[in-house]
């Protein structure tokens, strides 16, 4: 069933489910959201209960960013997942569209719940000659011919746009998500494509009323994003950070598959050729030869032959899929350095 | 002897031993039953797990203790029709000072294996080529190398699965499909897999 028309993409927009997993030793990329905690976000606040159960499972420990919202809510008790229907295909995450900076907008073509998290924008929607504001985080119910606009990011680059039971797109090895480097999944989305949506994709009504927005405290309103990393102590010194300088810039050359960072002080390292490649994922900390680090994105290569000098936290890769070319980054020795 | 294992982030571990990293990865494949996914470099495993899953906290321990599992039986070699009418084929001759005949020979003579993959979806880096063809990659890559390129740099050879960026030493080309997303597994050279190049002429 038509869900939305796609009527401006902004810088890319893609769709992003869980991702590609299991595939890794053929050299095949994760994929998958950017910044998860907004994405899960986004798909809660769509009804999507069952995105992911170790979303599920880290929000009851409320020790996510989005389960700390969640626990912090009084109406949480009353999104149980028997109230929302498991009909979903097991194994499949709800395809989301990933929006980097917008503007962004969408015409529906049938009745759809969504809702969206992640960076700031202002969201309108409705009859497109009385548009109404909405918060991040807060399902909204479209009906055919609203229209849905996303403004420009204030703060942040990645926006999720999650629909009630996710948007409808062919698998490519388990997976709707689109790889920007190697091209599988769906391609990126493009003014007048159209979004399909699971014809029990209306969200119901008398839950839309009890389901309270979800994450206006997900973005936390920094001057300076913070990584926390595991070094690899075993390599030598002269390849760490030093620990008095760990604000990096972010260089514009940073896309899915790395951001790049700089210090202000960067020089070039010697004798870091001919390293033995080494398997490699989201996160993962790689020294170039001339002093930067590439810090891997969800579209990066399963190996490196750069040293790994470090491996970013999972919240800490949410932050980075926030940092836009020239914001500060700030990388520190995860306390969990130890087991 | 115990395997290195290094906390890698708070989802994964990096495993690094001194043998046969292939067999590690046979070895974790067969008992390591908590949700995982593994998969190898050059010399370590990368196992990556849910840290929401009670059963992954006794990891650390499992994983230093893993023996390398052998290999029973040796798959049959993948065979790969080659020709041989690369663009350096007469570079990496008169590099290695041998006739592009000498350099056909000794390079499709030789038994590979698939060490690991990476770099894009079923680029294979096979090792067992012969050290009189073992260059440094070239100065300038290419922007486009063509899908199917057999090529070689350092101790390795590959074979481009798509069209891509390149700075290896292209010697030749297959018609075989190096990947492919509907098929199981999607990889025609997986890891641990052995490989010759067969002569077309």
């Amino acid at each position: 069933m038509k869900g939305l028309r796609i009527d401006r993409v902004g810088v890319q927009a893609i769709l992003q489910d869980r991702g590609r997993i299991g595939y890794a030793r053929f050299g095949v990329s994760r994929s998958g959201p950017f910044d998860l905690a907004s994405w899960s976000a986004a798909n809660l606040g769509a009804g999507n209960t069952q995105a992911d159960d170790t979303q599920t499972d880290s929000i009851q420990k409320g020790n996510t960013q989005a389960g700390k919202v969640q626990a912090e809510n009084p109406y949480a008790d009353n999104i149980r997942p028997e109230d929302t229907d498991n009909t979903q295909a097991e194994n499949q995450s709800p395809a989301t569209v990933e929006i980097v900076l917008g503007p962004f907008q969408a015409t529906a073509l049938s009745t759809v719940t969504v809702c969206i998290a992640g960076a700031p924008a202002e969201i309108r929607a409705g009859e497109p000659d009385h548009l109404l504001e909405y918060q991040h985080g807060e399902p909204i119910e479209l009906t055919p011919g609203h229209q849905l606009s996303i403004g420009r990011a204030s703060q942040g680059l990645r926006i999720y746009l999650a629909v009630h039971r996710g948007f409808t797109a062919k698998p490519t090895l388990g997976s709707a998500s689109c790889d920007t480097i190697s091209k599988l999944g769906p391609a990126p989305l493009s003014k007048g494509d159209e979004l399909s949506v699971d014809s029990a994709g209306q969200y119901p009504r008398q839950l839309l009323s009890v389901t309270p927005s979800l994450n206006r405290s997900i973005w936390h309103q920094v001057s300076e994003l913070t990584g926390k990393a595991h070094f690899d102590r075993n390599l030598p010194p002269r390849f760490l950070p030093d620990p008095d300088h760990q604000q990096w810039v972010v260089q514009p050359d940073s896309n899915r598959a790395g951001v790049r960072l700089r210090r202000p002080d960067s020089r070039p390292v010697a004798g870091i050729a001919h390293q033995p490649s080494t398997p490699t994922m989201t996160g993962s900390l790689q020294l170039l030869p001339n002093g930067d680090v590439v810090a891997f994105g969800p579209d990066c290569p399963t190996t490196g032959g750069y040293p790994v000098i470090g491996v970013l936290d999972r919240n800490s890769i949410d932050q980075l899929a926030q940092a836009r070319p020239g914001s500060g980054f700030a990388i520190r020795l995860s306390n969990q350095s130890r087991f | 002897m115990s395997n290195h294992v290094e906390r890698y982030g708070d989802s994964a571990y990096l495993i690094t031993c001194d043998g046969d990293v292939l067999g590690l990865l046979r070895a974790i494949d067969q008992q390591i039953v908590c949700e995982h996914e593994a998969h190898v470099g050059e010399a370590s495993v990368l196992l990556q797990f849910d840290p929401a899953d009670r059963a992954a906290e006794g990891l650390p321990e499992q994983l230093r203790n893993l023996e390398p599992v052998a290999i029973k039986d040796a798959p049959e070699p993948v065979i790969l029709p080659a020709v041989y009418d690369g663009e350096d084929l007469s570079e990496v001759a008169r590099s290695s000072g041998l006739s592009t005949d000498e350099v056909v020979l000794l390079h499709s003579s030789a038994t590979y294996q698939v060490a690991f993959c990476g770099f894009m979806p079923g680029f294979a880096y096979l090792r067992g080529l012969p050290s009189e063809l073992q260059l440094p990659r070239r100065d300038t890559p290419r922007p486009r190398v063509p899908a199917g390129s057999i090529a070689i740099a350092a101790h390795y050879c590959a074979v481009y699965p798509v069209d891509s960026p390149g700075g290896w030493h292209l010697l030749g080309h297959t018609d075989a499909t190096l990947f492919d997303s509907s098929a199981t597994p999607p990889a025609l050279l997986v890891p641990g897999a052995t490989v010759r190049f067969e002569v077309q002429r």
